[in-house]
């Protein structure tokens, strides 16, 4: 590519003789650099706190991690105490990091995709603020024994309250962005991220509504809990790393999604699959078998959407494997896209009642939600943050060698979180079934793994602080600017 | 009990006929022609099919293969 | 060109349907139970909680017990809770028609206590339990609960509910262990999880098969 662009607007576009149907603005490159500087501060804060709260939850991941091994490590201080900091971790990771990093990587998509600059982004800084001040409210309750623990739904009421308010402030202006989108065709990105911003709120009023604001009789909570619980990741995460996955590996080797037509099936049956998961955490519990039965059928048939997703990811990239070594980002979002489509299909057989009959109540589903919550969505959001970031601050990475430690810390150690966890779990789930055995045994013999468990999450932690130092370095400008590659797009543009 | 039954049965009959009555619609008003264009509006002049966008910080980006067309 | 209604609607509808599915027809299903009362005793079943263990609950809440116990019974045909002696039954969705919120719990690190009012019956090894696992259960990596209660120096009488403390961690002389309202609350929370210990007409005792 000719590093040319002053003349660009005369050139006749690529796009309109590969595709007639659609309407370009000419000088896109320019209208790109225009939207990324408007979206600059409110997605720039949204990475900044998401990586801040990814540092503190994996602080309380490694505490809870040791307190397996250790029972009377700090033990006596009652905001220290195992069943406190777990879910401090969960909702810090959760509502923290992924989320912030869910609503960075959707707010810039959204406006790339529709190829506006967000109106009023003054709301988008306050609507921050607010999330954040909940999220620290929520911990800070969990820690002094505010924690309702109900899973995924653990923040005391007053903190939902300011996550749902701020929440919503970021969707109504997501739906604004796209409602003042140029013409031209819709990308399926866009559906994710609308239908994730859309779905969310509604799983997060229903189940706080049901479960802490108009509480129904208890026996309703476990199936409404799940179904928030399962739909959380299926219906707000996952969508959210598919449509920056649908993105970014096009984009990043420059090659149109292998088959659109699959995207699209892949959305709906998402939609409409996922929607119906979550029962299966509760088989054999005290709820109407018809409604573990759908779930499990529902569970099962995530297959399609998956497979669909996966075959769609692996034709796009065919022939450029090479690439991941490469871009970052790709290396980040391929390792993610293959953790997706494996944490689903085991998903999908951990629903199956003879299975989860095993692998319920066991390790087995932790390392399952690790793989699936960082495996595939932290990893691909770790992608996103790597092509975004230099695109907003009109800087390079500082380090070429502090992301790839990020990468091999991160992907080696969640690799070996998921596999000590799962030894462990299946290890507790037969000894569980078998009733000559002690209940003691199934907890002994999952202590080597834990051990393991706690070196990969020290592993993953020093990825998260090799990644915070790039962050915090990018942020400062430290380092010489380059002129390429990651700004590949407008080096000259960057200089004028 | 018998209720709840009924109402589970009604309310996917009246989803399904919604959601047929929709895709017709949809499928009339040529909604559903022309799907494979919409990969290719991530692409442009800047940023056109064939380049790629991102790479580690100091390197150039290593060829790609070219497109099956 | 313009695919949106589709989309819009498309992504109300099938949302529309799980929660129908999920929320609304469990909450007729299962979330309008009245107690079973016995014809001969006049007795609620299941038995409604007494104030202290309402708020032992939520201390229970607040110290997550809920991510190592679970307070469910499988069917013998779905696990082998019922041969491990966790419960006469399963359990079912009237079983929990008092509890304000239900842990029903997804990991067993520790045992099920749908029962465990039934099984530890004692206030005493309760206290002693929280406040030493390990001595009392050895083996077992629950943490200590010892900010549950209080060192005080005992003033003429030692206090009936003292904490029997076990060596390693006796106080020294003259001291004793006593539990705060938290743990008092707690304990009665968990004294009274009987929850399967009652035949209902929905679920029969089962004899477990091995």
């Amino acid at each position: 590519m000719s590093p040319a662009v002053a003349d660009l607007p005369s050139k006749p576009s690529l796009l309109e003789s590969i595709s007639p149907t659609s309407v370009e603005p000419v000088e896109d490159k320019a209208e790109r650099v225009e939207i990324d500087r408007a979206m600059r501060g409110p997605v720039l804060l949204f990475f900044g706190a998401a990586i801040a709260w990814l540092l503190i939850g994996s602080l309380f991941a490694l505490l809870t991690s040791l307190k397996f091994n250790l029972p009377d490590f700090i033990a006596d201080y009652a905001p220290m105490t195992f069943g406190r900091v777990r879910p401090a971790h969960l909702n810090s990771v959760i509502y923290g990091w992924s989320a912030q990093a869910a609503v960075g990587v959707g707010l810039w998509l959204m406006a790339r995709l529709c190829r506006v600059a967000v109106r009023h982004g003054g709301i988008l800084y306050a609507a921050w603020a607010l999330y954040n001040f909940g999220v620290l409210l929520g911990v800070l309750g969990i820690l002094s024994g505010a924690g309702s623990s109900v899973e995924y739904l653990e923040f005391p009421r007053w903190a939902s309250v300011v996550i749902f308010a701020a929440f919503a402030l970021i969707a109504i202006w997501t739906v604004i962005m796209f409602r003042f989108r140029k013409p031209g065709h819709v990308y399926v990105s866009q559906w994710f991220i609308l239908a994730a911003f859309f779905w969310f709120p509604w799983l997060y009023a229903t189940a706080n509504l049901i479960i802490f604001f108009l509480p129904v009789q208890a026996a309703v909570q476990g199936p409404v809990n799940w179904w928030f619980g399962h739909n959380v990741l299926g219906l707000f995460f996952t969508p959210i790393g598919l449509a920056a996955a649908y993105y970014l590996i096009p984009k990043v080797i420059g090659r149109p999604v292998h088959s659109y037509y699959l995207s699209i099936l892949g959305f709906w049956s998402l939609a409409f699959f996922y929607s119906w998961n979550g029962m299966h955490h509760l088989i054999g519990g005290p709820f109407p078998a018809w409604m573990i039965s759908a779930s499990v059928v529902a569970s099962f048939m995530m297959v399609v959407p998956v497979v669909t997703t996966g075959i769609n990811h692996h034709f796009t990239m065919k022939g450029n494997f090479g690439a991941l070594r490469w871009s970052p980002t790709l290396r980040f979002t391929v390792f993610g896209a293959v953790a997706y489509t494996l944490a689903s299909l085991q998903g999908s057989s951990m629903a199956i009642r003879s299975w989860n009959q095993i692998t319920h109540f066991t390790h087995y589903t932790i390392g399952h939600a690790h793989l699936g919550m960082y495996g595939f969505f932290t990893m691909v959001m770790f992608g996103s943050i790597y092509y975004i970031v230099p695109r907003l601050v009109e800087w390079e990475w500082p380090s070429a060698s502090l992301i790839r430690w990020h990468f091999w810390l991160s992907a080696v150690g969640v690799a070996v979180m998921f596999a000590s966890l799962s030894v462990a779990g299946l290890m507790q789930g037969w000894a569980l079934e078998n009733p000559d055995i002690p209940f003691l045994a199934s907890t002994n013999f999952t202590l080597p793994f834990l051990w393991m468990r706690s070196v990969s999450g020290i592993m993953m932690t020093a990825g998260h602080v090799a990644f915070a130092a790039s962050f915090a370095l990018i942020m400062l400008k430290a380092g010489t600017r380059h002129t390429r590659p990651t700004l590949l797009a407008n080096p000259d543009e960057a200089a004028a | 009990m018998s209720y709840t039954y009924l109402f589970i049965a009604g309310a996917i009959a009246a989803a399904s006929v919604f959601a047929i009555l929709a895709f017709y619609w949809a499928a009339k008003h040529g909604h559903l022609q022309n799907v494979e264009s919409g990969a290719k509006i991530i692409f442009d002049d800047g940023e056109p099919i064939g380049q790629a966008t991102d790479a580690f910080p100091g390197h150039q980006p290593g060829t790609l293969t070219k497109l099956r067309r | 060109m313009n695919r949106m209604p589709l989309l819009l609607i498309g992504i109300f509808l099938t949302f529309l349907t799980s929660w129908i599915g999920l929320v609304a027809t469990p909450y007729f299903q299962i979330g309008q139970y009245k107690p079973e009362v016995d014809e001969i005793t006049k007795d609620s079943v299941p038995p409604p909680f007494s104030g202290q263990a309402d708020q032992g609950s939520v201390v229970y809440a607040s110290n997550g017990c809920i991510y190592c116990h679970s307070q469910q019974v499988r069917p013998s045909e779905a696990g082998a809770d019922l041969a491990r002696g966790w419960g006469a039954r399963r359990t079912v969705a009237r079983d929990y028609m008092y509890d304000k919120v239900a842990y029903f719990g997804t990991m067993r690190t520790g045992p099920d206590l749908s029962n465990i009012g039934a099984r530890q019956p004692s206030v005493d090894w309760h206290y002693q339990h929280l406040y030493q696992p390990q001595v009392v259960s050895p083996g077992s990596i629950m943490p200590p609960f010892r900010f549950l209660f209080e060192k005080r120096r005992i003033l003429g009488q030692p206090a009936i509910d003292a904490v029997k403390v076990l060596p390693p961690d006796q106080p020294e002389p003259g001291y004793e262990i006593v539990p705060t309202q938290d743990a008092r609350a707690l304990v009665q929370y968990l004294i009274s999880l009987k929850r399967s210990s009652y035949p209902l007409p929905e679920a029969p005792e089962e004899t477990p098969s091995k």
